[in-house]
């Protein structure tokens, strides 16, 4: 069953009532890689899992795995497996029968169907209870007999709705790991949806990005973090998220500002504002580890005013009021600041991002 | 056209054939009903040759039997007084029971529920004797509440039972925000829990309604004689005995009895889905 | 604590004291007025004692057992009938689009709203020989040169009374069972599908094993009630033709009202009521592990 099988989307749309759920998507998610759909609540990432698994229907669009068009193939026949949410483990059989059922709708001998099943609770660890009813075990647990239950048939493709955001944080994290570990043995192309942006960058080996039905950027963890092609996917990914301050451009001085707020305009911009654009306004966005205090103020920047400092532990997370924005930066852990008190910071000039006021999108 | 298409055609034709069947299976004896209600009178009863829809529909039999002699209005305003009157007074005894089983604290809780549902065990026949010689005694035969106070705890294991495991699925966390808010029980009961039942009260009201609606055994026993009192199935039977084969006026009689529960059950026929499966029984 | 036991108390009294009086009170009567020989007498205080007499007499009486195999046929025949067509009804209420489910729920419920006295009477017409669509029906459809006796001839008649109730019982078997149907968590249901379970086997694996506990209720309902039947018969046929279709009740209440014999109407009656403790507490007993009322706070 693992013969090359890559999922290919073209053009998909999916409807409910006058909403687009999912609108115009073609995208290929390559084979053997764990892809991740992330973005908030209603982008469409469920929704394009569903249409991919065929238990919705596309309004129009195709969906090829492989070469082979499986628009009008049931779920049961399109080679694949799902873990959802909720686990949907069959309440009325032990976790024995829920992970032999994939293998009983296959009509498999009862003798492989034994040793597989025991193969796979070996893999998860969970061989001690096969015999107990979903109702008797932990969120962890039933979260293992769901992956079990998903990787017992061996698909082409696996599918994965959140499988972890019902589990507490620790035993997430440590999810985590493990289902990468699996995904990476097993070698299966795997489509992942999640919310949490923290697990969409640990996981991933493709990271896609999507809001209101369409996909905003798709490419490895590193490219989204590091070049966001707009202001939505800078401030969803990475935490504490980005920055971004409204500022212009005051050619005559070589600054830029944002009222009252002002400091020394960085190459960059000057060079983005020269080739991006002809407007003086544009949104600057910089990450939080990007800022640092500078009692040298070696950008010629108008003071700032701290708002909040929250220490992490391994560093101090400060929060200052820059004219009308409220900028977030990491300091060392022994920064000591109090609120009011007034100090300089500095960007780092090649991490900063120029978007346009009023597309969003990335100039440089 | 896509083969998608097609198979949702297929599916389409599919399911108006299934619905034509299952309203041709339930509807039919009602459609009959209409018919022949709508039929001209005849006096040897039969109508030949046989029409399988009115040829010349009137509403004669309608104002026959509402008039004059047979005033059929009768026993159809006293069923509608009766069963209105049973499912109010049994949706006021009801809930409260329900109410402090399945969220007080006492003792002989599961005890109280067995006793108060083991009632729907009994069969009519057992009751209606004594319940008779009870009635008679304290002088409330002949009268309408003969059928209704009656009625109205005969609806009490079922209905209990609704609202029991209707008001047990409700979340806890409404009752503890009252309780934080110095609400009593009873304040919670009538200002938190009460607004929020609605699929459970209806379903109740419309099983204690139809109950007493259709109830014979007791009206035959209770208003034998005293037509004034009668109830509709007391009245629409012995009409139906008294004219034999008019079977025109008989349907028209059995069509005006059942445009009440009819109206009912269509107009809340959606919650009682909802207040059954509210509380259902699950593995 | 101890103050909402006493309001606990207080609510659940007026249920309690009503049922107590009409549910009750007349079984303890019931039971007191089958000890005795009251012919056309209400007074037992003034009859002679029989005690367990009149029980003797119905347990061995000819008509009694009669009845029996009669209620034991009608259970089979009528149970069986509306169980499959109240399943298909209620899994075809699921199965049409949402747009047509509307109207199929409406006709499901229809049948549920006719009191069993009227239903009695609108299948006797039915079937009348004269004016009764399916009577006329049937013949033209060339099945039959004349009406068939649907309500004299004594098998005839007995099938066609069990069809009869057949017809509501589908819809409340249906209503039921849509009930059950409901709470069967859609995303299972999705599981199963990507797991490779084609319809059928969704069918047979999953949906039926998750509403048997309902399937269960149903049945032990159904049971009980035909133990009791009584309103359609006493509408159809009135017990005949002769005595075919009398059931237990109908041969209480003849006894009741008709030879004005309390006594052996009440043996009559407690036959009956025990007889339905007996099913319910075998049924209960033997399947109570199956079951689990959820949210039920002991």
């Amino acid at each position: 069953m693992l013969e090359m099988v890559e999922v290919r989307t073209e053009n998909l749309t999916k409807k409910f009532g006058n909403v687009s759920a999912v609108d115009d998507v073609s995208f290929t998610f390559k084979d053997k890689e764990l892809t991740v759909l992330v973005g908030p609540s209603g982008c469409g990432k469920t929704t394009l899992l569903r249409l991919i698994s065929g238990l919705e229907l596309p309004l129009s669009g195709s969906i090829y795995f492989g070469d082979k068009l499986v628009n009008d193939v049931p779920p049961w026949r399109r080679g694949i497996s799902m873990v959802f949410q909720s686990y949907a483990l069959y309440p009325n059989m032990t976790v024995f029968d829920n992970l032999a059922f994939p293998l009983k709708a296959k009509k498999t001998p009862r003798e492989e169907i034994k040793s597989k099943v025991q193969e796979v609770a070996k893999l998860l660890d969970i061989s001690s209870f096969l015999t107990r009813k979903p109702r008797e075990l932990s969120g962890g647990q039933m979260q293992r007999v769901a992956v079990g239950r998903a990787i017992i048939r061996e698909p082409d493709v696996f599918l994965m709705d959140e499988p972890l955001s019902n589990l507490d944080a620790k035993l997430r994290v440590y999810m985590r790991t493990e289902l990468k570990r699996l995904q990476k043995e097993l070698g299966v192309t795997t489509i992942y949806v999640t919310h949490d942006q923290a697990e969409a960058m640990t996981m991933s080996d493709t990271l896609v990005v999507m809001n209101e039905g369409h996909i905003l950027q798709s490419g490895s963890p590193e490219e989204l973090y590091r070049r966001p092609r707009n202001v939505f996917v800078g401030g969803f990914i990475g935490s504490p998220s980005m920055n971004f301050i409204d500022c212009r451009y005051d050619s005559e001085n070589g600054i830029l500002l944002s009222e009252p707020f002002k400091c020394n305009a960085p190459e960059k911009v000057i060079k983005a504002l020269k080739t991006g654009t002809s407007e003086e306004n544009f949104i600057l966005g910089v990450r939080p580890d990007d800022i640092t205090l500078d009692s040298s103020n070696s950008q010629n920047c108008e003071p700032v005013t701290v708002y909040m400092t929250e220490p992490l532990g391994y560093a101090v997370l400060v929060t200052v009021r820059a004219g009308s924005s409220l900028i977030k930066f990491i300091a060392p852990p022994s920064t000591r600041l109090d609120i009011e008190e007034k100090c300089w910071i500095k960007f780092n000039e090649e991490a900063i991002h120029v978007f346009d006021a009023k597309t969003r999108e990335l100039i440089i | 056209m896509t083969s998608r298409r097609v198979r949702r055609l297929e599916y389409l034709a599919l399911s108006i054939v299934v619905t034509a069947l299952i309203g041709i299976f339930t509807l039919t004896p009602i459609y009959w009903l209409v018919v022949m209600s709508l039929q001209p009178f005849t006096v040897s009863g039969i109508i030949f040759p046989f029409q399988y829809y009115p040829l010349h529909p009137t509403l004669n039999n309608y104002f026959t039997i509402i008039g004059g002699s047979y005033a059929f209005l009768i026993p159809l305003r006293n069923s509608i007084i009766v069963s209105s009157s049973v499912m109010a007074l049994a949706l006021t005894i009801a809930p409260l029971s329900a109410y402090a089983i399945a969220r007080l604290r006492f003792k002989y809780k599961v005890q109280s529920l067995f006793l108060l549902m083991i009632g729907g065990m009994v069969p009519a026949i057992v009751t209606i004797a004594p319940t008779y010689v009870l009635l008679r005694a304290v002088g409330l035969v002949p009268s309408l509440l003969a059928m209704i106070i009656p009625n109205v705890f005969y609806s009490q294991p079922l209905c209990v039972f609704l609202l029991t495991t209707y008001f047990c699925a409700l979340p806890f966390e409404l009752e503890d925000a009252a309780k934080m808010d110095g609400y009593t029980p009873l304040q919670t009961f009538w200002r938190v829990i009460l607004p929020i039942s609605t699929p459970g009260l209806f379903s109740a009201g419309i099983f204690s309604f139809l109950g007493s609606y259709g109830e014979f055994m007791l009206a035959s026993v209770v208003t034998e004689g005293y037509m004034n009192v009668a109830t509709v199935p007391i009245g629409v039977l012995r009409f139906s005995q008294s004219v034999g084969l008019q079977w025109t006026r008989v349907s028209a009689a059995i069509m005006l009895s059942l445009i009440p529960v009819i109206v009912i059950v269509l107009v809340f026929q959606k919650w009682v889905i909802r207040g059954l499966s509210a509380g259902s029984v699950k593995y | 604590m101890e103050n909402e036991s006493k309001i606990a108390l207080l609510l659940i009294l007026p249920s309690l004291i009503g049922v107590a009086i009409f549910y009750y009170y007349p079984v303890a009567q019931t039971v007191i007025f089958s000890l005795f020989r009251m012919k056309d007498t209400q007074d037992w205080l003034a009859s002679p004692f029989v005690g367990l007499g009149n029980y003797v007499t119905v347990l061995t009486d000819p008509h009694f057992l009669y009845a029996v195999f009669f209620t034991l046929y009608f259970m089979g025949v009528s149970i069986f009938l509306e169980f499959w067509i109240g399943l298909g009804m209620a899994l075809a209420a699921f199965w049409v689009p949402s747009k047509m489910r509307g109207i199929v729920l409406v006709f499901i419920v229809l049948p549920w709203a006719v009191p069993p006295i009227m239903e009695g009477l609108i299948w006797k017409l039915l079937l009348n020989g004269n004016v009764g669509l399916i009577s006329q029906g049937l013949v033209t459809l060339g099945l039959f040169k004349s009406p068939p006796l649907f309500l004299e001839s004594p098998p005839l008649a007995q099938l066609t009374v069990m069809a009869a109730d057949a017809w509501k019982m589908s819809s409340i078997m249906a209503i039921l069972l849509l009930a059950g149907l409901a709470t069967i968590d859609k995303e299972i249901l999705d599981a199963a599908k990507v797991d490779g379970a084609r319809t059928w086997y969704r069918f047979w694996k999953i949906t039926l094993p998750m509403i048997s506990p309902m399937i269960m209720v149903a049945l032990l309902f159904r049971m009980m009630d035909a133990l009791r039947l009584f309103d359609l018969i006493y509408a159809m046929t009135g017990g005949g033709p002769g005595t075919v279709t009398y059931t237990l009740s109908l041969w209480a209440y003849t006894y009741y009202v008709d030879y004005v014999e309390y006594g052996y109407g009440s043996a009559y009656a407690m036959v009956v009521f025990l007889a339905v403790l007996l099913i319910s507490f075998l049924y209960v007993t033997r399947l109570s592990k199956h079951l689990r009322f959820k949210g039920e706070i002991k």
